[in-house]
This record gives structure tokens, C-alpha cells and sequence, in this order.
């Protein structure tokens, strides 16, 4: 066992990084709980959404919590014409459809940002700044496993299950190794998925 | 809709075997040759997808574990070349069946299907980016051995064969299901799956089988790629890269059709070979217009290029049936 003293600091390590996890899935079992949609681009507008915060950072000086303030609607607008102009004409209501309409559009959004901005990563510095631009497709998965996790379509189990997903991702960091830290947030997808469905809070499957 | 015969499926294999000896630029040999591995990888997938109605976002699981078991015997172990190959496949057809087992028994369909075997996928990339086995971080570089009994050529052509051969096979195993009792279940499943189970489908086998005949097909792609370019990690064969080629090609080319996954490969290669032409070799941007092709597929042609030509022959037959009568009127 590891002292304290590792423990407590990588215990809170994980929460505020849960925080954040909690928030993303909250968006993307919100969208579920209202239009039963799987959005498979969750991930990727998420990335647009940092990158576009780290530029309004770099050319207009503007901290990342004043443009929320303004990239909230942005990305508002954005959403709804996703939705209603390319998800929905091209989907026609189907399951299977949506998936790969989203699918597609994660492809084409992330690496139209990759093109457009290259492969490094970019690190904001800021007085309390702490994350790096860096995601992918995996990123979709951690979101998908909260919101299995705290039961699809649960605000309350997207915020606790993100909270959750953040310390088990800090402590098997810890005990495996920086690399296997997001395994462990997959193995237990899978594990939900195969034996609790309806999720651990589950309120509806 | 009937499907192709066995003669078509000749003619198309003949008619593509010819093209070693019409060029011997190694730029389009090789273009071919990984347009036919996506075909094949392709066409594992659209056993599944295609004819089975699950769509597994995770193909990558089984293209990795065929390209590392193959590659892991050769250099390890020092196992003969083809021997690693056939073993790979075998290795795949394992992981296929372990996930299916997994997953069917739960009742994981739909969008928790595609979700649960991409996690399959990529817990299996970050376990290949640690392990020492699989190379860790570095991967696995094949030995250079240039003879046939490793595997190995000394041109570009015998390679084109190889898929070719791989590809034909799939295309005749394909064929197979198309008219078997099996596929009919399987279709079954896909049009509904409770009404398959209602009428004595034991429906959790039939996928199970369609999951291994699948991930066995895509695995032999996994194998030839480490014998085609002698190098596989972790990114290569585990990345969502080759689980997105996978579903891409018979979406394109035509999903639950023989011909499909190879029309798609053909024509989505040729795009990203154009993209490339125009944009120059710009990470990521055949990648956006692959994407942007799956949602035009999805919106405009719901079933690929092969149900868009069906839709011309019936168009082009109403035609020629009424001009005579209107000839008469």
C-alpha cells in the first residue's frame, strides 16, 4: 500500500479531473436522455471547443472562463445546426444511421483541426492552468463510460459516475503506471456494459 | 435481389489479376495492393455489419491480433512465416469468438455493440503500447528475409497476388453465406432480431459465428499487413484508423453485398489517392474527406454504390420495357 501522503493528493487529482469528466458527460447524457441519440462527435466538438478557448486566449487575451461565457452560445448554435441540418436529414431517425453520421462527423471535425492546426500539443499558461490539448476518439469513450456508468440519461449519475471515472483513472495511473491509467476506465465500460446494462445507479437502460 | 454468381466473382478476380502485367509502376501496384487489404478487412466486417446488422466499431481488435500474433511467432519464436500467418488468423478467429461470447450473451446490441467492441479495441492498444512482448512503444520490425518460404518477395507483384487470392476467398466465403441456411438466419437477425428468435433462430449462436468468421477474415488482413510493410505497433494495429477503414469500405461499396467491400475500397482509396494529389500529403485530410464520404453515403445512399447501381439497372429495364409499348400506343 501507498502512504497517505501519494494517496490523498492523487485521490483529489482524480476529482477535479472527475469534475471535468462529470461535465462532459453531463452534455452527452443530457442529448441521449432528450433525443435517444448516441453522439458519437461528443468528443470531437468538445476538442474544437478547446481549441477555440485557446485561441480566444492567445489572440484576444481573453481568460478561458470569460470566453465560456461567449462560447457557450457559440457552440449552442453549432450543435443545433449539426442536428438540424446534417444529423437529422442525413440520419432519418434511424439508430444505426445516427451512429455513423456522428461517427463521420467526429472523423471529419478532428482532423479538419489536425490539418488545420497540426499535431502538437498546446499547453495555456495560466496562473491555475493545468491541461493539455490532446485528445481523440478515446475521449468519446471515457464521456460514453460515465454516462453508462451513472445510467443513460442520469444527470445526477453523469456527475457522480465523472467524479468516479477521475479517481479510478488516478489510481490505477498510480499502482499501473502513467500509460495503463485510462485502462482502467475501459475495462470497467466493458464491465458495465456486460453485467450491469442499466448502469450502477441505474435509473433507466 | 439475387447475388452474384460464382462466374462473377471469377471474371472480377481475373479481370484485377491482370494488373501486375499491365504496369509495373510500384507506386500503382502498390495502391492496388492496399486497396484490396482494405477490401478484405472490408469484407470481415461486412459479414458482421453487413449481413448480421452489428456494427462493430472495434474491427481493429482483430486486425491487431492477427498482425501481432503473426509477428510475435516469427520474431520470438522464430516460426516459419506463413505457418505465424495462419496462426494470426486462428488468433483473431479466438479474440472474435472471446468478445462475441462476452457481448451476445449480455444482449449487447445496437449502438452498446459498437461502443463495447471499440473499447475491446482500445483496451488492447494500450495494453500492446506497454507489454514487452508486443515491442511496447517501439513495435515489431520483421527481419528481412526476401524468399518466398518467409513470406517475403523481391517485387511488388507476388504480394498483389497474395491479397488478391485473400480477397477472392472472401468474396467466394461470402457468396457461401449469401445462399446458406446460416446467412438467411443471419439477414434474419439483422430485419429483427426478436422475430428470428420467435420462429427458432437460436440467434446469440448464429451471431457468435458470424463474429468469428468475421474477425477470422479481418485478422488475415492484420497478418498480411506485418509480411507487406515488416513493421506493426500498437497505434497501426490497434488505432481506430483500420476499425473505421473497415466499416467504411462496404458502407460505401454496399453494405450486406458480396461485391460491396471491394467496390468501396476501390473507390475510397482512389479518393484519398485524389485528396492527396490535390492537397498534397497533408496529415488528416483524407481522413476529413472520409469522413465527410460516410456521411454523404449515410444521407444520399443508404445502400452504397452497389444499391445505387441496382437502382439503375431496375430504372434502365422499366425503360426498355415501356418504349415498345408506347411504340404500339
Amino acid at each position: 500500500m501507498l502512504s497517505p501522503v501519494i494517496l490523498v493528493p492523487a485521490i483529489l487529482n482524480g476529482l477535479l479531473t472527475g469534475a471535468v469528466y462529470g461535465l462532459i458527460a453531463l452534455g452527452l447524457t443530457l442529448i441521449y436522455g432528450v433525443l435517444h441519440i448516441i453522439n458519437f462527435a461528443h468528443g470531437a466538438l468538445l476538442t474544437a471547443a478547446m481549441f477555440a478557448a485557446f485561441f480566444a486566449h492567445r489572440w484576444l487575451g481573453l481568460d478561458p472562463y470569460l470566453a465560456a461565457i461567449v462560447l457557450t452560445p457559440l457552440f449552442f448554435v453549432l450543435g443545433y445546426c449539426l442536428q438540424r441540418f446534417v444529423i437529422g436529414p442525413a440520419a432519418r431517425g434511424e439508430d444505426r444511421n445516427i451512429l455513423l453520421v456522428t461517427l463521420g462527423l467526429a472523423v471529419v471535425i478532428e482532423n479538419m483541426l489536425l490539418y488545420a492546426f497540426g499535431a502538437d500539443t498546446r499547453t495555456l499558461n495560466l496562473d491555475y492552468a493545468f491541461n493539455v490539448v490532446d485528445l481523440g476518439i478515446a475521449f468519446v469513450l471515457i464521456a460514453f463510460t460515465i454516462v453508462v456508468l451513472g445510467g443513460m440519461g442520469s444527470v445526477t449519475g453523469a456527475l457522480v459516475g465523472g467524479l468516479f471515472i477521475g479517481v479510478v483513472e488516478s489510481l490505477c495511473g498510480l499502482y499501473l503506471g502513467e500509460s495503463l491509467g485510462q485502462i482502467g476506465i475501459f475495462v470497467m465500460f466493458i464491465l458495465v456494459l456486460l453485467f450491469r446494462p442499466r448502469g450502477l445507479l441505474g435509473e433507466r437502460a | 435481389m439475387r447475388g452474384p454468381s460464382i462466374a462473377h466473382i471469377v471474371l472480377v478476380i481475373a479481370v484485377l489479376a491482370t494488373v501486375p502485367l499491365l504496369t509495373t509502376s510500384n507506386v500503382v501496384l502498390n495502391f492496388f495492393t492496399v486497396a484490396l487489404l482494405i477490401a478484405l478487412v472490408g469484407q470481415g466486417w461486412n459479414v458482421l455489419g453487413g449481413y448480421g446488422g452489428q456494427y462493430s466499431f472495434g474491427h481493429a481488435a482483430f486486425f491487431g491480433t492477427g498482425a501481432y500474433v503473426s509477428a510475435i511467432l516469427q520474431m520470438r519464436y522464430g516460426v516459419n512465416a506463413w505457418i505465424a500467418f495462419a496462426l494470426g488468423l486462428a488468433g483473431g478467429a479466438l479474440v472474435g469468438a472471446a468478445i462475441g461470447a462476452l457481448t451476445f450473451r449480455s444482449g449487447l446490441k445496437g449502438s452498446y455493440f459498437a461502443l463495447v467492441t471499440l473499447a475491446f479495441a482500445e483496451v488492447l492498444r494500450i495494453l500492446a503500447s506497454v507489454a514487452p512482448i508486443t515491442g511496447a512503444g517501439v513495435g515489431i520490425l520483421i527481419t528481412l528475409d526476401l524468399r518466398p518460404q518467409a513470406f517475403q518477395f523481391q517485387s511488388r507483384a507476388p504480394f498483389y497476388w497474395i491479397i488478391l487470392a485473400l480477397v477472392a476467398a472472401s468474396l467466394v466465403i461470402v457468396r457461401l453465406i449469401e445462399r446458406s441456411r446460416f446467412g438467411a438466419w443471419l439477414v434474419a437477425v439483422r430485419e429483427n432480431e426478436d422475430a428470428a428468435q420467435a420462429v427458432g433462430v437460436d440467434t446469440a449462436r448464429v451471431k457468435l459465428a458470424a463474429m468469428t468468421i468475421s474477425a477470422a477474415i479481418t485478422a488475415a488482413g492484420g497478418g498480411f499487413y506485418v509480411q507487406y510493410f515488416l513493421f506493426i505497433d500498437s497505434g497501426i494495429a490497434y488505432g481506430p484508423w483500420i476499425s473505421i477503414e473497415a466499416l467504411l469500405a462496404p458502407i460505401v461499396g454496399g453494405i450486406g453485398t458480396v461485391f460491396g467491400p471491394l467496390i468501396g475500397a476501390l473507390v475510397v482509396k482512389t479518393l484519398g489517392e485524389l485528396t492527396k494529389l490535390i492537397a498534397g500529403d497533408a496529415p488528416g485530410l483524407d481522413l476529413v474527406i472520409y469522413g465527410g464520404v460516410l456521411v454523404l453515403i449515410v444521407a444520399f445512399a443508404p445502400y452504397g454504390i452497389a444499391g445505387l447501381l441496382a437502382d439503375l439497372r431496375v430504372r434502365f429495364a422499366r425503360l426498355r420495357s415501356s418504349v415498345p409499348e408506347r411504340a404500339h400506343g
